[in-house]
Formats: structure tokens, sequence, C-alpha cells
């Protein structure tokens, strides 16, 4: 698989720095296939829960973990991505 | 020998909405029992069951079993290996495996499906330690709070009265049954007044929000500041509530309002810690001034205020700096400097530095807590450190390995110099001041 961030890989990665104040990471060393949550990130739950809100201003779609499929989401930063895409097309 | 009753409640009142099923005291009462038959008499027990019902039937059989539950930080394996070292006799219970524990873990699933009724309810010794409570130091050493049956019985009455939630209500809360405040009022508050918990423990906002709708009516959430603030952020449509109880972390006033505005709800903050569990209420939208609970005392000493109750073990010095407005109101004026809560985590911002200062390479530096932006994210510890051969990066690293996650600083950043005064001494003033320049330079 790529480690090339996609153009909307890109974006959700800059939320993720700007939403997080991440000051010393870039949106470019985000590894799409890296561990998000609870790796060398630093990243945290309470991160999950800021991202979640950022993720409904800038998406107009809500985050939800109550199934096996959409914690999975939170892996890393594709599959974020491909979540809130997919919930985008949803709404 | 003094006892008192498990529950007060009735066998056919509802105690808990477990997904679908509606379980009654009864019911609950004779899981408990049957999990008790399947662990020794009297031993204590490590309650590691995440899901709200499997480790309030734990809590229960553990109490009843003549035992106590051990509640850790954490389910780290080195957490739980310590546990089973320290305390004689001390068994697993878990709902879900544990990674790397080789002991063994007693599974409660089967008394969890039981269908019988238990015709009474036992009554526990009153001095009989139910439980003790672990509270993770910044390093991961932990503190250790011991509760007798009888101080987790009385609080609970005292708690009722004073939170008052609506006869019937349903309540949902987002925090875990395992810390003090999840415990006094989604586990306990069931078991003593005419409320029913829901097992349900949502994350985000959208599963808050399904979870509420899904209770009938009156609704109580139980939350923190961090949830709540997200709960407002999201822009989604909130659920009618009666009542909101916020703790663990100051709630703005603003942020209070704006609840209240969105849900219809009375938002009640309440003040306490591990050691007292619930001690003050206020209605943070409208007063400043906590309303102490009747049946503390706090009486102001040198070196802090220390809260005295006949429920509970012994006096507790308080954590906070208190402003009396009367006898019994008070205004907070914030944490005795070092020490700090992180996501309900306590610690000591000397000995985080202390952590800092040991890294090979690090010259100077200091792990702090900025000041306090109402409304913004929830609250970090920010590091300024002088390292001229290390990058930020190496630093993190090394922290990473010696502290807990909650505490790690950030922004981290490397400076040439800190800002000491000639003593030496670093001024918290001219700390902040600096800080702030070298905001606006990375900003």
């Amino acid at each position: 698989m790529s480690t090339q961030q996609s153009p909307q890989e890109h974006e959700l990665a800059e939320l993720i720095v700007s939403s997080l104040n991440l000051e010393d990471l870039s949106p470019e060393e985000i590894e799409p296939d890296k561990q998000l949550f609870g790796g060398e990130y630093g990243l945290d739950s309470i991160d999950a829960l800021e991202l979640a809100v950022a993720i409904s201003k800038q998406y107009g779609v809500q985050l939800k973990a109550d199934d096996e499929r959409n914690r999975h989401a939170f892996a890393n930063l594709r599959s974020l991505n491909e979540h809130v895409q997919s919930l985008r097309e949803q709404g | 020998m003094t006892t008192l009753p498990l529950t007060t409640r009735s066998l056919d009142e509802l105690v808990m909405l477990h997904g679908g099923e509606p379980v009654s005291v009864g019911r609950f009462v004779a899981r408990a029992e049957a999990l008790a038959g399947q662990l020794p008499p009297g031993a204590p027990v490590i309650n590691l069951c995440q899901d709200r019902h499997a480790f309030s039937v734990t809590f229960a059989a553990a109490v009843v079993a003549g035992g106590s539950n051990l509640l850790p930080a954490n389910r780290l394996k080195a957490t739980v290996d310590e546990l089973v070292d320290s305390f004689a006799g001390a068994v697993v219970v878990a709902d879900c495996p544990l990674e790397g524990f080789a002991g063994t873990v007693i599974d409660p699933s089967e008394a969890l499906d039981s269908r019988e009724q238990a015709q009474r309810i036992s009554r526990i010794p009153a001095d009989q330690r139910a439980a003790v409570v672990f509270t993770s130091g910044s390093t991961g050493r932990a503190s250790r709070i011991e509760k007798p049956w009888r101080t987790l019985h009385d609080s609970s009455l005292l708690n009722l009265a004073q939170l008052d939630p609506p006869q019937g209500a349903r309540v949902l809360a987002t925090v875990p049954p395992q810390h003090m405040w999840g415990l006094e009022t989604s586990v306990l508050m069931p078991w003593f007044g005419a409320v029913t918990v829901s097992s349900a423990h949502p994350f985000f906002v959208a599963d808050i929000c399904r979870q509420l709708e899904e209770l009938e009516q009156p609704r109580v959430l139980v939350s923190t500041p961090v949830h709540l603030r997200a709960l407002v952020e999201s822009g989604i449509e909130l659920p009618d509530v009666e009542r909101i109880y916020s703790a663990t972390a100051p709630l703005s006033r603003s942020l209070a309002r704006r609840l209240e505005r969105l849900s219809g709800a009375v938002v009640t903050e309440i003040y306490g810690c591990s050691e007292t569990g619930c001690l003050a209420r206020r209605q943070t939208a409208r007063v400043a001034d906590w309303q102490l609970f009747e049946a503390f005392e706090l009486t102001p000493e040198a070196d802090g205020t220390v809260a005295r109750a006949a429920h509970l073990p012994g006096p507790v010095r308080l954590m906070d700096h208190l402003e009396f407005r009367t006898r019994d109101s008070f205004r907070l004026l914030g944490r005795q400097s070092d020490l700090v809560n992180i996501a309900g985590k306590r610690g000591s911002l000397a000995e985080l530095t202390g952590v800092l200062l040991d890294i090979p390479g690090v010259l100077d530096g200091v792990i702090f807590q900025p000041p306090e932006d109402e409304d913004g994210p929830a609250r970090r510890l920010a590091a300024l450190v002088v390292a001229p051969n290390l990058e930020p990066a190496d630093i993190r690293r090394a922290l990473g390995r010696r502290i807990d996650a909650a505490f790690m600083p950030r922004p981290l950043r490397l400076v040439e110099k800190l800002p000491r005064a000639e003593t030496g001494k670093l001024p918290r003033r001219s700390l902040l001041q600096f800080f702030a320049r070298t905001c606006r330079q990375a900003g």
C-alpha cells in the first residue's frame, strides 16, 4: 500500500494537526497506514473526541463508535478518511 | 456488628437497562449472588469488567462474598500483576480477555445471564472494606483509597439527596464505572434511589444522543466537561434531558449556559475527589458559589482545607484552594499550584519536571500548566526545554517511557534558556509571558 497521502487524506491530516494543536508534527508526516491513536503520534481518546468535533464542523458528519466497523475507522489516517467520505456520501 | 443493606430498593424495581433487557433489583441481586458463589469468600476482587452491567454485578458479588473490589487506574498487565502480588488471595474478574496476564481470570458471563430472582437482600458489615480505589500518580505510582461499605452506603444516600435526580429517571453516563465519579453515579446511585441506569458507555456525541433518545423520560446525563463541550460544539440536535451532572474538571459558565439552552436540562456541577466522593454542588449557569453537602465539614488549616464527615474513614486534605463565603458555601480558587488533574489523572508538576530533567541532554526545562482558555479544547500541559543537541521527538520518546500519556506536554518547545530570576527561581508570571512570546513565534 502507498504511504503517500491522497489529496483528501492530506486535507484530513491538516485538520488533525490544526484541531489538536500538534505544532511539532506537520500534516505530511502523518503516514496514511500508521496507527493514529495510542501510537507514536501520542494521540489519546480525548484527542479522538476533539477530532470528531472538528470533523463534524468541517465535513458536516457525526462519527460514531457503536459498532466494530466504526471503531476500526480510527485505526489510521486512510481508514478514517474513507469512513468520513462514506458518511458524507450517505448524508 | 453493624450491618447495612446491599440495596435499599425493593426486589421488583428496575435498577438497570442492559441493552434491551430491563434488570430488576431481584434479578441483579441473583446475578451477584451467583457470581459470589464462584469467588473465594472474603477475597479481594480485581474488578476489570468494562461493561457497566458486568462491572456492577461483579462489584456487588465481591461485596456479598465478604470481599472487596480493587479498582486499578488502568488495565495494564504490570498494574494487574502488582495488585496480585500485593493483595494476598486476590482474584481477577474480567468480561474480556486481558492481554499478557498469566494468572487465572474468573469469567462472570454465566452469572450475568442468570434469569433467577433473589428473594432477599443481603446485609453487609458496615466496616467491611468494599472497595479500594487507586488513582494514578504522574509517573504511574498509584495512591490507594479505602472505601468501607458504610462510606459507599452513606455517601450514596447523601448524593441522592443532594443531586436530587427526578423520580424514576433514566441515567446515561459517558464515564466509565471504575472511577469514583462513575462509580458513585452510574453504579451505586441506582442501588439506593429510584433511578435506573443504562449500561451503555457512549463516547462520541452521535452515540450519546442516540443512547439518550432510546431512554424514556425523564433523562439524566452523567458526564464530564470534555464530553459536554463536544456535545455543544458538534452542532448536533440534543434530545430533551432533565438533568446533566458534570464533574472531574471545571465546567465553564458559558458552556453550562449553552447546555441548558440546547437541552432544556438543569446543569449541576459536582465538586469532589476520590477520597471524599461528591462534596459540593452548584448550578454553574447561575451561581459561582459551591454549596457544601450536609454531612461534610470543611476546616481551613495552615496548608489547605480539610474535609471531614462521619461516613469517611478519616479526614481528607483537599487539593484545591478554597475561599469560604459562608460556613457551607465556598469558591474554588484553583489547584494548589503543583498538582494538576488531566483527563481525570492526578499529577505533580514537580515530579514531571524531575522526569524531564533526568533525560540525558536536557540542560534545563519545566513542565507547567498554561493558563486556561475557558472554552478551549481539553487542557494539556506544556513544556519549555533547553537541550541544544536534542529534537522534540527525542524528548517526547524519553518522556513517553516514564510518564502517563495524559501528561505528555503539548506543546513541547525547545528554547535557548528559561527566564529564571537571579535566585534561580522561575516565577510563574515571567514563565507565562515567555511562553506567550514563544507561542507567537510558533504560530
